[in-house]
């Protein structure tokens, strides 16, 4: 190659490092002014748009200026520039390529030198050395603008200030008179007046009747501050502006208002419960023949915050018919100092209460909290009833206070073999029939045990053998008859073979059946009762109590027995209804042994044919007056919340306020709705995804989707 | 076909609930003699401890003696109340300080809600019959029965604008406690107001 | 032989030769590119659209800015409508438009509607074919999801904006964009629990009621505008009992007249109305003891049992083989009978949700037989929260009238290249052209 040619190659060479460096030097530019300018418009909140133009422009420039130094990269500087890094070429370069020229020999002999000589190590040493600053430099500057954008996703994700309160703080673009808000809290004095503080509130629960003094920074001119429509005075105080209110008993919403802005604080009053009392003893109702001696009496008494004092009163109730005298007190009063529970003790003396025959004395525990602000909170225990017999009730009373009778144990019985019944026909489709028929004749079995239970009552009561069910004792399987209780057959079987196992004579044998013949009469009856008729029986009709008593035991027997029969064939769909007619009988039973105690009321039937209509006057009836819909809101609340989920999507601060709004107000007429708003709000403050929660809220609000089948009739169902 | 009315009186137990075993077949011949309503006739007795409760919307209870309802039949009588049930309760003492008094307010208080004093406006008292002036007196306020009280107003627990307890001092039950039978010996029939009780039950 | 002076010149005269024909080539390809903005050539072949994850969009820009004689779009889902009318515009301007698709596209309907209740509930019906999942939400997030399509129903106390129903390959929306004129309804009974329950049910709901309640003979507890019984004044006239006897010709008017009537216990045995109702009355029957208090209340309560129903009589309910509630339509109106008397032993008997379901299903009876006329909203339903103010309630159908039913792609067409390749090789070789023209000018030290 001729060494014109070389200088031309070497020079196209130095022209592109040239633009290499120029470009390197252009991007490196870029990214300086782009990082600055990035840190300097958040802060300044602008947008970048401008920054990037202005980099961009800059970045023009420089390489516009470095670019200008392709114009000097003629030949024959590049010859020099050769010539300076490679001195052995003597000059011999620069004078081949002179355009001027030179004769033909004195070329050869250039040409010949300078084809032995390379300087291409030097070119590309120069080159390297060209672009390897403004390489470095142009990385820094790209690290420099990714640490700028990455400082300020970081700034602008760090959350606002934790408070040291229980409650939650506001979102972070607070107004600037709110930015440092305060709520100093503040609990009544017979709650201990503890003080908290809430750093930046957006909501404060606390007790009723707490203080709560809001402050910040600041003169206060231009806040205006108002609870639930009533001004709140604002007041300076130092270098800070107060604004006090008292947590009411309603939940309320404390706007604070400025020119630059406004800010909601909601506040959630927190009831004082009363005590609860638990009476130790007396441990039931008891009834005396003679007053004497003296009763102990002992409860337990709690309370959230503090009790003041208990005791034990008493009222006696002397007299009878229309003509009572009564007399109270209290015992064992005493004082607890604030503690948030105790106990209470005491003696009742019954030889001082003086009691006669026929006197009730009513007694119970009470304990009082000291909340001076809504009470003081008082609770009471139950109460217990002594009575002190009278002469003609000895015979038809218990002395010592009974256990629970036999129909109410049957009673918890039959509701559990109904849930397991139940429970087991809801299984029933996954089940084999084998499995089904062996668990359903397990139920089958303890129905049978809990239907002789309740024979043995009736029986018992009938003056019988308490195994009086085909001679059957308890833990038997009972015969395979599948027959109900039929009057005649087993009342008389039972009577006469006991009094034949007791060796009793003929005529009481005799005695027997015509006792037996009552009874089968009786049973006779109870098996009408179960028939098929349109109208639960029900007992008030009856001419004796004591019939009264029985039969809705012997319909419950008789329902007993047939649920069983069917729970034998695995058929617990149709022996659920006979279960549930039994429980309900039993339950009418125990009622009727309530009423039957105290001796039957006299019944008075009014012919009502006879007297219809004889009244001489006639009514003139006002007009009714509309009820209130029972929850207008509730419709408005579900709108309000839809609307709020949809502005979250847009604006979630201004949808955390309107949530803020929403469950401030629905704490008392939708507690569960508030729940979920509450949820919802807190996942929106923290910036996570509330979607799941502002769903559930909607469903509460909506009180969930009716769905079904598009049916027949249009709408309706 | 309308199911019947049916006068319930209130079983409790700490009290003498049966007191006043008359009243209720002299309130069914009332409401026979002024109303075409069907009504049973004779009353039933419920236990408010017991489910039954929810079978009759109105329910009477008068009593002399102290009233404290046990935690069953506390929990019974809000449940009701919420419903839509109505009580009907009569001092039968008629005395403010008396036991009964002092007692079943505290405690309707704490199963239902406060008692207030029902204005004598109320619907109640143009129910069917119009009383201008309130609650009827009864002989036995009028007569003193040693205290002279006359009480001037009824008092009521409301849920929103509707009773749920209606209570009186006024001693009805002895008013009204006597045979219906009885009532051709008298020129005014003074159990017009019980009449509007149940109208008011019935209707509003 | 040539000096080196006369091959230097040589060199020269040649590259600039060159970077002369380079100038021309730069200068043709932008003339080119001219002429294609300004006469866009017309292409032979089919072009072919696939709606991808980019969707339709960039295609349907190209057929407008193209106008190919004939496009075809292949759709894995039905469009939006506003890719349905743009293809539909195409066709109208002259291009034939065909699609298909790879898979079927299920055949979907949505419609909301309000319902005649208080408070403005919105109805909305959905029926999708195809057994694939569909959720339904608005402006405010997802609703519901029903897993298998098919036809439903839902009621929405609230509604933001658009209701969407979307699928694997359809998007349906609708809006309710009427609401209801709801009048009062009439209560006619005797006083007794079933009318003073039925009453406060009915208001706590938020109806708002008028009664006539029979105390005695001439005597009654009234509420409420009271007047003739015509559709101007009231939605539903509700028969409790036979003292609706006095107003029977007077409901069975107005029922033909649009009025709704709900015939309850053994109202339906009334004269004049009974000839209206869904069947007989039948002899009552008790209810199962304990089942009040139970998850299926009304099987505890009495009931007159609707006998043989009519033809034209729409079963609503049953106990076990007995029609316990039935409607019919007649004339203009509606007639629903329901058997049971004795509702109110629900309420209070009932459990813990009994007070809240007895309403809302007082409610239901009363609305489904409800007159109440439709009123445009003054808005018109342009302008919803979420913005969007077309809905598209039968994408498919929608489909299918715009462009025609599915058509598979004609084979015989070739498809096109892509018309943008060619501008981009002018457009590149303009560039390149230039670029080359200016560097070798500036290498050889020309300026």
């Amino acid at each position: 190659m001729r060494p014109l040619e070389r200088v031309r190659r070497t020079r196209r060479t130095l022209a592109a490092a040239i633009a290499v460096r120029a470009a390197l030097w252009g991007v490196c530019t870029a990214f300086i002014v782009g990082a600055i300018g990035i840190v300097m418009t958040r802060r300044a909140e602008a947008s970048t748009a401008a920054v990037w133009a202005l980099a961009a422009v800059a970045a023009l420039g420089v390489l516009v200026q470095l670019l200008a130094a392709w114009r000097r990269l003629t030949v024959p500087r590049v010859a020099l520039w050769i010539e300076e890094r490679v001195p052995r070429l003597e000059y011999a370069l620069v004078t081949a390529v002179d355009p001027v020229g030179s004769d033909a020999l004195v070329s050869a002999a250039l040409n010949e030198r300078i084809a032995a000589i390379s300087w291409q190590s030097e070119t590309r040493r120069a080159v390297l050395r060209a672009v390897a600053r403004p390489t470095v430099a142009a990385l820094a500057a790209l690290v420099a603008l990714l640490i700028a954008q990455r400082v300020d996703v970081a700034a602008a994700r760090r959350p606002s200030n934790a408070s040291v309160s229980t409650t939650s703080t506001a979102t972070r673009d607070a107004p600037a008179p709110f930015a440092r808000l305060v709520a100093v809290v503040r609990t009544p004095a017979y709650a201990g007046g503890r003080v908290v503080r809430v750093e930046s509130p957006a909501s404060v629960a606390a007790l009723v009747g707490s203080t709560i003094a809001l402050e910040a920074p600041g003169s206060g001119d231009g806040i205006a501050a108002d609870l639930g429509g009533a001004s709140v005075p604002v007041r300076r105080a130092g270098d800070t502006w107060q604004a006090s209110v008292t947590m009411g008993q309603r939940p309320a919403l404390l706007r604070l208002r400025h020119p630059s802005g406004e800010r909601i604080i909601a506040l959630e009053p927190k009831p004082d419960s009363i005590p609860t009392v638990r009476l130790g003893a007396p441990a039931r109702d008891t009834v005396m023949r003679v007053a004497r001696g003296a009763i102990s009496l002992s409860a337990e008494t709690h309370d959230d915050l503090g009790l003041v004092n208990g005791g034990f009163e008493y009222i006696v109730s002397s007299g009878e018919g229309e003509s009572f005298k009564f007399r109270s007190g209290t015992l064992g009063a005493r004082s607890f100092g604030g503690a948030t529970s105790g106990a209470l003790g005491a003696s009742l003396s019954l030889d001082q209460l003086a009691l006669k025959p026929g006197d009730l004395v009513h007694l119970r525990a009470v304990a009082r909290d000291g909340n001076t602000v809504t009470g003081p909170g008082v609770g009471a225990s139950e109460t217990r009833v002594l009575r002190v017999a009278r002469t003609g009730e000895y015979d038809s009373v218990a002395v010592e206070g009974a256990a629970p009778p036999e129909a109410d144990k049957s009673l918890i019985s039959q509701r559990m073999l109904i849930i397991l019944t139940e429970a087991l026909e809801k299984r029933r489709p996954r089940l084999t029939r084998e499995t089904l028929v062996s668990e359903s004749r397990s139920i089958g079995r303890d129905q049978t045990r809990l239907r002789r239970r309740v024979g043995d009552i009736i029986f018992q009561r009938l003056g019988d053998d308490p195994t009086g069910e085909h001679g059957h004792g308890p833990g038997e399987e009972p015969a395979a008859d599948t027959a109900p209780l039929r009057g005649d057959s087993v009342a008389r079987d039972s009577s006469r073979r006991a009094a034949v196992r007791a060796g009793r004579s003929a005529r009481d044998v005799a005695a027997a059946d015509s006792a037996d013949s009552a009874r089968a009469a009786l049973l006779r009856a109870a098996s009408a009762a179960t028939g098929s008729g349109e109208e639960i029986l029900d007992f008030e009709g009856d001419e004796t109590p004591v019939v009264a008593i029985n039969r809705p035991l012997l319909e419950a027997y008789n329902a007993m027995w047939e649920a069983s029969r069917e729970l034998d064939q695995g058929e617990t769909g149709r022996a659920l209804p006979p279960m549930r007619r039994a429980l309900e009988a039993i339950q009418r039973a125990r009622q009727a042994e309530r009423i039957y105690l105290r001796g039957k009321a006299p019944a008075v039937v009014v012919d009502l044919a006879r007297i219809r209509l004889t009244g001489k006057e006639t009514g003139s009836p006002s007009v009714r007056v509309a009820r209130s819909p029972a929850d207008p809101a509730a419709a408005r609340r579900a709108e309000r919340l839809a609307a709020a989920i949809e502005l979250a999507s847009r604006t979630p601060a201004a949808a955390i306020d309107s949530l803020v709004l929403l469950r401030i107000e629905s704490l008392d007429a939708a507690p569960s709705l508030a729940a979920a708003v509450a949820d919802a709000i807190e996942a929106l403050r923290g910036g996570n995804d509330a979607t799941a929660l502002l769903a559930r809220a909607r469903r509460v609000a909506e009180g969930g989707v009716r769905r079904g089948a598009v049916g027949a009739w249009s709408g309706a169902w | 076909m309308v199911s019947e009315f049916v006068f319930a009186t209130a079983q409790y137990e700490s009290g003498d609930w049966d007191s006043a075993p008359l009243v209720p077949a002299n309130l069914i011949d009332s409401v026979a003699r002024y109303t075409s309503l069907a009504v049973a006739p004779t009353g039933a007795i419920v236990a408010l401890a017991s489910d039954d409760l929810f079978r009759f919307p109105l329910v009477f209870l008068t009593g002399h003696l102290p009233v404290r309802f046990t935690e069953a039949e506390r929990t019974n009588l809000r449940r009701y109340a919420d419903r839509g049930g109505m009580l009907f309760v009569d001092d039968h003492n008629h005395d403010i300080d008396g036991a009964f008094h002092k007692t079943a307010v505290e405690e309707l208080g704490r199963a239902i809600g406060p008692l207030a004093q029902l204005p004598n406006t109320h619907a109640l008292y143009s129910a069917f019959f119009k009383f201008p002036d309130g609650p009827p007196n009864t002989s036995h306020e009028l007569n003193g029965w040693g205290d002279n009280l006359v009480h001037s107003h009824l008092l009521a627990a409301m849920r929103g604008d509707r009773v749920v307890v209606l209570y009186s001092n006024k001693d009805y039950s002895s008013e009204w406690g006597y045979h219906p039978d009885n009532k051709r010996f008298l020129s005014i029939d003074n159990t017009k107001f019980g009449v509007n009780v149940i109208v008011y039950a019935l209707t509003r | 032989m040539r000096s080196r002076a006369d091959r230097a010149k040589g060199a020269r005269r040649i590259r600039e030769l060159a970077e002369r024909v380079l100038r021309g080539v730069a200068l043709a390809a932008l003339a080119a590119l001219f002429w294609r903005a300004l006469m866009p050539p017309a292409p032979k072949a089919m072009s072919i659209a696939r709606s991808d994850k980019a969707g339709l969009t960039p295609s349907l820009l190209r057929w407008t800015l193209d106008a190919p004689s004939a496009a075809h779009a292949v759709l894995d889902r039905a469009p939006d409508p506003q890719s349905r009318d743009w293809i539909a515009a195409l066709a109208r301007s002259g291009t034939a438009v065909s699609w298909s698709s790879p898979r079927t596209l299920g055949a979907s309907a949505v419609v909301a509607e309000p319902t005649p209740e208080p408070y403005g509930a919105t109805r909305v019906r959905l029926a999708a074919a195809g057994g694939d999942p569909v959720s339904i939400g608005d402006a405010a997030g997802l609703i519901d999801t029903l897993p298998r399509g098919g036809a439903s129903e839902l009621e929405l106390s609230s509604v933001a904006g658009t209701i969407r129903a979307s699928g694997a390959t359809f998007t349906a929306s609708t809006a309710s964009r009427d609401s209801l004129s709801l009048r009062p309804v009439l209560v006619l009974g005797t006083a007794g629990w079933e009318s003073k329950f039925t009453i406060a049910a009915l208001e706590e709901r938020g109806w708002r009621v008028a009664s006539r309640v029979r105390v005695a003979p001439n005597v009654e507890v009234t509420q409420g505008p009271l007047g003739a019984i015509d559709t101007s004044r009231y939605a539903a006239v509700i028969a409790l009992d036979s003292s609706a006897a006095s107003s029977a010709g007077a409901i069975a008017r107005y029922v033909r007249d649009g009025g709704g009537v709900v015939l309850a216990g053994s109202a339906a045995r009334l004269g004049p109305v009974s000839a209206l109702a869904a069947g007989g009355v039948g002899r009552r029957m008790a209810g199962v003891a304990g089942a009040v208090a139970s998850s299926t209340p009304r099987e505890g309560l009495g009931v007159f049992p609707v006998a043989a129903p009519r033809g034209d009589a729409v079963v609503l309910e049953t106990r076990g083989t007995v029609v316990t509630v039935a409607a019919r339509r007649v004339a203009a109106g509606r007639v629903l009978q329901s058997g049971y008397d004795e509702t109110w032993r629900w309420r209070m008997a009932g459990g813990d949700e009994a007070m809240t379901a007895h309403r809302e299903w007082w409610s239901r009876l009363v609305s489904a037989v409800a007159y109440a006329p439709l009123v445009r909203r003054a808005s018109s339903g342009d302008v919803t929260l979420d913005g969007v103010g077309a809905t598209d309630e039968a994408p498919l159908a929608s489909l299918i009238d715009a462009l025609g039913p599915a058509s598979p792609l004609d084979s015989r067409l070739p498809a096109t290249t892509d018309d943008t390749r060619m501008t981009r090789i002018l457009f590149a070789a303009a560039l390149a052209a230039l670029l080359l023209e200016w560097a070798s000018r500036r290498l050889r030290g020309a300026r």
